[in-house]
């Protein structure tokens, strides 16, 4: 049985749990389980609550260069997050920051592209089958207000930038990024406002319109449904893609 | 003509300046457009002092997948630095034009001596990353490739060099295990025909090229030598004649490995 290598933040992870509510029970399957079994392939999910565009690059990155018999990889994924994260290790464990220490939204959004570029030359150089997409936004949460925890609750942050500069430094970017296979970049180039999409607003709809697929209105991940859902449209989109091959 | 793709810091860096002397006029010819010149090809030089792996790889993955016509690449050749630094991008404007002996003007790369976040073996880690992510790259597009360690990958850092009373901040006896341990791990990750001085560090039989070529021979640590190819005691970049000596190196390793 061939691998299915997965990585992404927590709308990814099998062992997500809800930080609104964390006596949730949340261990309904997740899309990549789903997948693999709709696939007939061996799950490796690597996805995880908080994680960040370098952890899913990286842990793929281990993984792949890891498994010495190519040949036995029968799918990759990329389920990438919002560009502002940030992750590194302490003692060989991962840590994470909702915001970079250094830098701006615009030079994280560069590094991210520079992820998702890597991503492409490692399964183009091995010849492995492989799907990206923006699972979450990309950057517009951070742009427009962010929502960070504090000991104290929750509360919005507001961004101190220049909205209007940014947001077309932002777009210019993408635009102009021309490095990206959009064959196997799913709803590239990203944002609704250039023709793209996340993948979680494509299928899950809008929170307001459609509340089943999520938690709550606190708590946007997706529930037992939406997960079902994230699957099943990944699995059409893939199919049709790749002319029903993987 | 075909291009030459050099990225790397300080010792690589077409516009280095002294800290230790200003004053100094430090314009002669560096090695990448030593090197160039003897390969018969054109110098795209990315390198810029104090960055560190980070810069260095995104540097040379954005210069090469942004060339249409890959054919036109003659080398590249990545020139790490200490994986302890920090590079970070702020704003979107830079001028990527890369003429020959160009540099980023309005370059929108920074960087920290000492990365904020994470531990040594973290870094170290990191940069391995970085190398093994070059070979892909490279082989991707089945380009002609070269990289090696240009400084010492930790050894500065965990001297204590650049911590508050000179001291490692952690178990250095232990840490260092970790990292030595990580290096041997990517033997068979690295395609280490084409890392110059693989396993890059003396303790595992390896070097760093200012050491393999500015030092002696590689194992041989000469005084004199040093002294002769380096600016000054407190300041080791290469001089005129260092810079030479880099390029015959990489010149005649090249020679040799064809």
């Amino acid at each position: 049985m061939k691998y299915l290598i997965v990585s992404g933040d927590s709308f990814t992870d099998s062992w997500f749990e809800s930080i609104y509510y964390p006596d949730m029970d949340c261990s309904w399957p997740k899309w990549p389980e789903i997948l693999a079994e709709k696939l007939g392939m061996e799950l490796i999910n690597l996805g995880r609550g908080g994680a960040g565009n370098k952890y899913i690059y990286t842990e793929l990155l281990d993984t792949i260069m890891g498994i010495e018999n190519k040949s036995e990889i029968g799918l990759i994924i990329s389920a990438w997050t919002q560009s502002n994260r940030e992750d590194y290790q302490v003692r060989g464990k991962w840590h994470r920051r909702k915001v970079h220490a250094h830098g701006d939204i615009v030079g994280w959004v560069n590094t991210s592209l520079r992820y998702y570029t890597g991503l492409q030359l490692l399964c183009e150089r091995y010849n492995l089958p492989y799907y990206q997409f923006q699972m979450i936004d990309f950057y517009h949460t951070y742009i427009n207000n962010f929502r960070e925890k504090e000991d104290d609750g929750f509360y919005h942050k507001k961004y101190t930038g220049d909205i209007v500069q940014d947001k077309n430094l932002i777009l210019n970017t993408l635009n102009a990024y021309d490095k990206i296979d959009v064959n196997t970049f799913i709803g590239w180039p990203i944002t609704k406002e250039l023709g793209g999409f996340a993948m979680s607003d494509l299928i899950l709809g809008d929170r307001l319109e459609y509340p089943e697929n999520r938690i709550a209105d606190l708590d946007q991940h997706p529930n037992e449904l939406g997960q079902q859902k994230l699957a099943e449209g990944i699995y059409a989109k893939i199919n049709k893609l790749s002319g029903g091959n993987i | 003509m075909k291009y030459l793709i050099v990225s790397g810091d300080s010792f690589t860096d077409y516009n280095f300046r002294s800290t230790s002397y200003p004053d100094m006029d430090t314009s002669w010819p560096k090695w990448p457009e030593l090197l160039a010149e003897k390969l018969g090809m054109e110098c795209i030089n990315l390198a810029l002092c104090g960055k560190g792996n980070e810069y260095i790889y995104s540097t040379l993955q954005d210069q090469i997948v942004s060339m249409p016509n890959k054919d036109e690449i003659g080398l590249v050749i990545a020139a790490w630095s200490e994986c302890h630094r920090r590079d970070y991008q702020r704003g979107g404007h830079y001028d990527n034009r890369n003429q020959s002996h160009d540099h980023w003007t309005n370059s929108n790369w920074h960087d920290e001596k000492i990365d904020s976040c994470g531990d040594l073996p973290y870094w170290a880690h990191r940069s391995l990353r970085y190398y093994s992510a070059f070979d892909i790259l490279c082989e991707r597009y089945n380009l002609p490739y070269i990289q090696f360690q240009m400084l010492d990958l930790y050894a500065d850092f965990l001297q204590g060099s650049y911590s508050r009373g000179g001291k490692y901040p952690g178990n250095d006896i232990k840490d260092e295990k970790i990292v030595l341990k990580l290096i041997l791990s990517y033997d068979k990750i690295i395609n280490t025909t084409k890392f110059i001085g693989w396993p890059l560090v003396f303790k595992l039989g390896g070097w760093s090229l200012n050491v393999g070529a500015l030092t002696g021979d590689g194992n041989q640590f000469d005084q004199e030598f040093y002294d002769f190819y380096t600016i000054s005691k407190i300041d080791r970049h290469p001089n005129a004649a260092g810079q030479v000596k880099l390029a015959e190196y990489l010149y005649d390793w090249l020679e040799t490995a064809a």
